[in-house]
C-alpha cells in the first residue's frame, strides 16, 4: 500500500484545522514548500501557493534517460543500415524526449494551493490559466500512479467536482504529489466535511459479518470496513466481454503494423514459396480451426492479463469519514475515494454475455461522476470486476449499507402486455424490411445467391427474440429508501436510486402509447446518467410509482383524487 | 381547454392495475397544467413551419430541376412535401396550442408540451439551478420569450415556451426569488 504512512483516519475538518496547512511534507527530499505567489503578492494569512513535488523532477529526468536507450540504438542501426527500425525508434525517442521536456515545463509553472473554501491551481508558462473548485463542491478523489511514478513514490491525484458534462474544467489535476499527501489530500477534502448532512445510515459498520468478506478489516493495511476485495474465482467472468474477442484482433493489427514497419509486408508472407510450400497440404477447415483456437488463446491470456493488471490487489472500503474508496492495479495502481454523502444507488449491469455467464458488474450512481465514463473499469464508478450475480447484490447491499440489495427484487412488477406488443411490432418491421429488401434486390437484379435468404431469417428471430428479452427485462419496483428499475437485452441494466435523490419527474407518451394506454416516465435525478426510465409503464401504475416513490412532488398535478370514484 | 389529453384517457380499463399495493381500482391521470402559453405562439409555430417547410420545398424542387435523371421521383417527392407541409404548418401549430400548459407552484414547476408525443415535467423548486429567458429573432418579432429552468440533472431542462416576454421576465424573477431560499446545491 502506497499510502502506508499516511495520517491515520480522517483529519478532522469544518474549521478544525487550520486550512493553511499544506499536507505534510513526510520528510521527504524535495516535499512541498511554501513557495512564493508567482502572480502578484500574497497577503499576510493567506495560503501560499505550493510546487507540485520535486521529484517529478526525478521521474522526468529519468523519462529523459529512458528515452535516449531507443535514440542510441537509433544512430548505432542507422549506421547498421536499418533504416526503417532506426526511424521509428528515432521517431519514439523523440517523443519521449519532448514529452518529459515539456513535462519538467509543466513542473516549473504549476503551483496550487488549497483553501478553506477552493482548490486552486495554476498553470501555463505563456497562456496562464487559473483554475478555482469550491471545496463543497468536490465529489472525487482520485490517485493514480504509473509504474514511474511509483518509483518515486508519487501519485496523480485528481479532484473532481460534480457538474455535469464533464469537461475538463471540472476537475484539478495534480501531477504528481508524494503518497502521503495523497491520501492527506483525500482525508482533508472528501468526506469529513459532510458528517452533519449524511444520509442517517451511512457510516455505520456493516459487511464485517457478511459471508464473503475476508477477515474482516485487515489490520494495518485498511482503516474502515472492507466490503470487498479481489477474489480470483472471478477472473473468468471477465472472459465474458467482447474484449475477449477484441485482443485477439488488437493484437493482430498491431503484429502487422510493426511487420509493416520493419519492411515486411504480410502479401509476400503468404505468397512465399517456403510458406505455401510447407502450408499447402492444410485443409481449410483444420485452418479454420486453428485460427479460432488461436484467438482463443490469445483472447483468453490477454483478457486475463488485463484483468491482473486492472483488479490486481481490488479492495472497496468503506472509510470512518464516509468515504468509499476503491483500489487496485498491478503496475498503474489506482485509488478511487467518493463520497458517501453524494452516493445515490448502485447500477447492477449485465451486458447479455455476462448475464448469460450469471454475472453483473456493479456501478456507484453518484453525483460528480457524469462524463467519467470510460471503458473496461477505467470509469470512476466502477465498485467491482465482474462478479456472480450472488456477490454483486451482497457488495451492492455493503455499499447502501441495507440489509438486502435492493436490486435484488425478484418481485420488479412487470411492465404491461402492451409493452411487449410495441417491442413485437418493431421486431416485426425489423424483420419485415429485411425481408422487403431481399425480395426487392431479388426482383430488381438477376436474383440473389441462397445464402442471402438467411439474412432476413435471422433478422427476423433474432428480433423477436430480442423483442422478448427487451419486454422480460423491463421491471420497476419500491424497496424501502430506494427505488429499482430495470430494462435492456443486450445490456440489461437495474438501477436502484434513493427516492431522496429524485429532482423531478417526466411522463412521455407517443401516439402509440397513448393508444395502448402506455407511458414513459421518467425519474430525473442529479447522479449517474441523469435519468431512468420506466420505458412503456402502465400509464396509471407509472403515474402511482411517481407519487409513492417521492410523495407530494406529483400529487399537486394528479387529476384524481384517491376518494374521487373511478370514472364509469 | 375542453378535452385536454392526459395519462389515463386511452382506452383501456382499470384492471390493468392489480399489481398496486393498495389496490385502488382509481386510475391516476395527470391534470393539464394551469396556464395556456400566449394565443401568438400559433403565429410563431406557423412561421417556423412553413420557414422549415419552404426550405425543405426549394431544396428537393432545386434537387428536381438539376438532377435529370431522377427528375420523376423528385417531383413526386416535392409535391408530396408540399401537401404533408400545408397540413404540418396549418396543423401542428394548433395542437401544440392546445398541448403546450404551464404552471409554477409554490413547490413546483410543471409544464406540458410536445404535439405528437406528450411530455409533462415536474421539476421541485428546491431543485432549481437557473432560470433564464431566451428570445430568439422570431420570438422578439411577435413579443415572446422562452423561460428555461435548469435542474442539476443532465436530463434536460424544462422549458416554457411562447410566454408574452413580460410574462416570462416577471416568472424568472418570481422562480428566482422562490429558489434562492435553498441554500443547498440541488443535487
Amino acid at each position: 500500500m502506497t499510502d502506508a504512512g499516511g495520517p491515520p483516519g480522517g483529519v478532522p475538518l469544518g474549521g478544525g484545522l487550520p486550512s493553511g496547512v499544506p499536507p505534510p511534507p513526510s520528510g521527504a527530499p524535495g516535499g512541498p514548500t511554501p513557495a512564493p505567489a508567482p502572480f502578484g503578492g500574497s497577503r499576510a494569512g493567506e495560503v501560499p501557493w505550493q510546487r507540485l513535488d520535486a521529484r517529478m523532477i526525478a521521474v522526468d529526468v529519468t523519462r529523459l534517460a529512458g528515452s535516449l536507450v531507443p535514440l542510441a540504438v537509433a544512430v548505432v542501426l542507422r549506421n547498421a543500415d536499418a533504416g526503417a527500425v532506426a526511424s521509428t525508434l528515432m521517431t519514439l525517442a523523440l517523443i519521449g524526449i519532448a514529452s518529459a521536456l515539456f513535462d519538467l515545463l509543466r513542473w516549473a509553472t504549476t503551483w496550487y494551493r488549497i483553501t478553506d473554501e477552493r482548490v486552486e491551481i495554476r498553470t501555463g508558462l505563456v497562456t496562464r490559466r487559473h483554475r478555482s473548485i469550491p471545496r463543497d463542491r468536490i465529489r472525487r478523489v482520485d490517485a493514480t500512479a504509473k509504474l514511474l511514478h511509483r518509483a518515486f513514490s508519487l501519485e496523480v491525484v485528481t479532484i473532481a467536482t460534480g457538474e455535469q458534462g464533464g469537461s475538463s474544467d471540472d476537475e484539478v489535476k495534480l501531477d504528481a504529489v508524494t503518497s502521503p499527501d495523497a491520501a492527506a489530500l483525500r482525508s482533508r477534502l472528501l468526506g469529513a466535511r459532510t458528517d452533519a448532512g449524511r444520509p442517517p445510515t451511512a457510516g455505520t459498520t456493516d459487511a464485517a459479518g457478511a459471508p464473503a468478506a475476508p477477515a474482516g478489516t485487515e489490520a494495518g493495511s485498511d482503516e474502515g470496513d472492507m466490503l470487498a476485495s479481489l477474489n480470483w474465482r472471478w477472473a473468468p467472468y471477465d472472459l465474458f466481454s467482447f474484449w475477449t474477442l477484441a485482443i485477439p484482433a488488437l493484437a493482430l493489427g498491431g503484429l502487422l503494423q510493426a511487420l509493416q514497419s520493419v519492411g515486411v509486408s504480410p502479401d509476400e508472407v503468404a505468397n512465399d514459396e517456403r510458406v505455401t510450400g510447407r502450408f499447402s497440404d492444410v485443409s481449410l477447415g483444420t485452418g479454420i480451426a486453428v485460427a479460432v483456437a488461436a484467438i482463443v488463446v490469445v483472447g483468453v491470456i490477454g483478457a486475463l492479463a488485463l484483468f491482473v493488471e486492472t483488479w490486481w490487489g481490488f479492495r472497496l472500503v468503506r472509510e470512518p469519514a464516509g468515504r468509499l474508496r476503491v483500489r487496485r492495479g498491478l503496475l498503474t495502481t489506482r485509488s478511487i475515494s467518493l463520497d458517501e454523502a453524494r452516493l445515490r444507488g448502485v447500477e447492477l449491469a449485465e451486458p447479455l454475455l455476462l448475464r448469460a455467464a450469471g454475472g453483473a458488474r456493479l456501478r456507484a450512481v453518484t453525483t460528480g461522476l457524469a462524463g467519467a465514463e470510460g471503458s473496461r473499469g477505467e470509469s470512476a464508478d466502477v465498485l467491482l470486476p465482474p462478479v456472480p450475480m450472488g456477490e454483486a447484490q451482497r457488495v451492492a447491499a455493503a455499499v447502501l449499507d441495507e440489509p438486502a440489495a435492493p436490486t435484488d427484487s425478484p418481485d420488479l412488477h412487470a411492465h404491461p402486455r402492451g409493452a411487449r406488443r410495441r417491442r413485437l411490432t418493431r421486431a416485426v418491421v425489423a424483420g419485415a424490411s429485411a425481408w422487403g429488401l431481399v425480395v426487392g434486390v431479388h426482383v430488381a437484379t438477376d436474383g440473389v445467391p441462397p445464402a442471402a435468404w438467411a439474412v432476413p431469417a435471422v433478422v427476423s428471430v433474432g428480433a423477436v427474440a430480442y423483442a422478448l428479452d427487451a419486454y422480460r427485462s423491463l421491471g420497476h419496483a419500491l424497496a424501502g429508501r430506494y427505488l429499482v428499475v430495470r430494462r435492456g437485452s443486450f445490456a440489461r441494466r437495474t438501477v436502484a436510486l434513493q427516492r431522496a435523490g429524485v429532482i423531478g419527474w417526466t411522463v412521455r407518451r407517443t401516439v402509440f402509447q397513448r393508444r395502448l394506454d402506455l407511458a414513459t416516465v421518467v425519474v430525473t435525478t442529479a447522479a449517474g446518467h441523469g435519468s431512468y426510465p420506466l420505458v412503456d409503464v402502465d400509464a396509471g401504475d407509472g403515474l402511482r410509482f411517481a407519487d409513492e416513490a417521492v410523495p407530494g412532488l406529483l400529487r399537486p398535478f394528479l387529476a384524481d383524487p384517491p376518494t374521487t370514484a373511478p370514472p364509469p | 381547454m375542453n378535452q385536454p389529453v392526459t395519462p389515463g384517457a386511452g382506452p383501456t380499463g382499470p384492471d390493468t392495475h392489480a399489481v398496486t399495493a393498495d389496490g385502488s381500482p382509481t386510475e391516476l391521470r395527470l391534470r393539464p397544467p394551469r396556464h395556456q402559453v400566449d394565443r401568438r405562439s400559433i403565429l410563431l409555430w406557423s412561421v417556423h413551419a412553413a420557414l422549415t417547410v419552404v426550405v425543405l420545398v426549394a431544396l428537393l424542387g432545386a434537387a428536381a430541376g438539376l438532377i435529370e435523371p431522377a427528375r420523376p421521383w423528385l417531383l413526386a417527392a416535392t409535391g408530396a412535401a408540399v401537401v404533408v407541409g400545408i397540413g404540418y404548418v396549418v396543423a401542428m401549430p394548433r395542437v401544440r396550442y392546445r398541448v403546450h400548459r404551464w404552471e409554477v407552484t409554490d413547490e413546483a414547476v410543471y409544464t406540458k408540451a410536445g404535439w405528437l408525443t406528450h411530455e409533462w415535467r415536474v421539476a421541485p423548486l428546491s431543485r432549481v439551478q437557473t432560470v433564464d429567458a431566451r428570445r430568439g429573432p422570431l420570438q422578439q418579432a411577435f413579443g415572446l420569450s422562452s423561460v428555461r429552468i435548469t435542474t442539476a440533472s443532465a436530463a434536460g431542462d424544462v422549458v416554457v415556451d411562447g410566454l408574452d416576454h413580460e410574462l416570462a421576465a416577471d416568472l424568472v424573477q418570481t422562480l428566482t426569488e422562490r429558489t434562492q431560499a435553498t441554500p443547498d446545491d440541488a443535487t
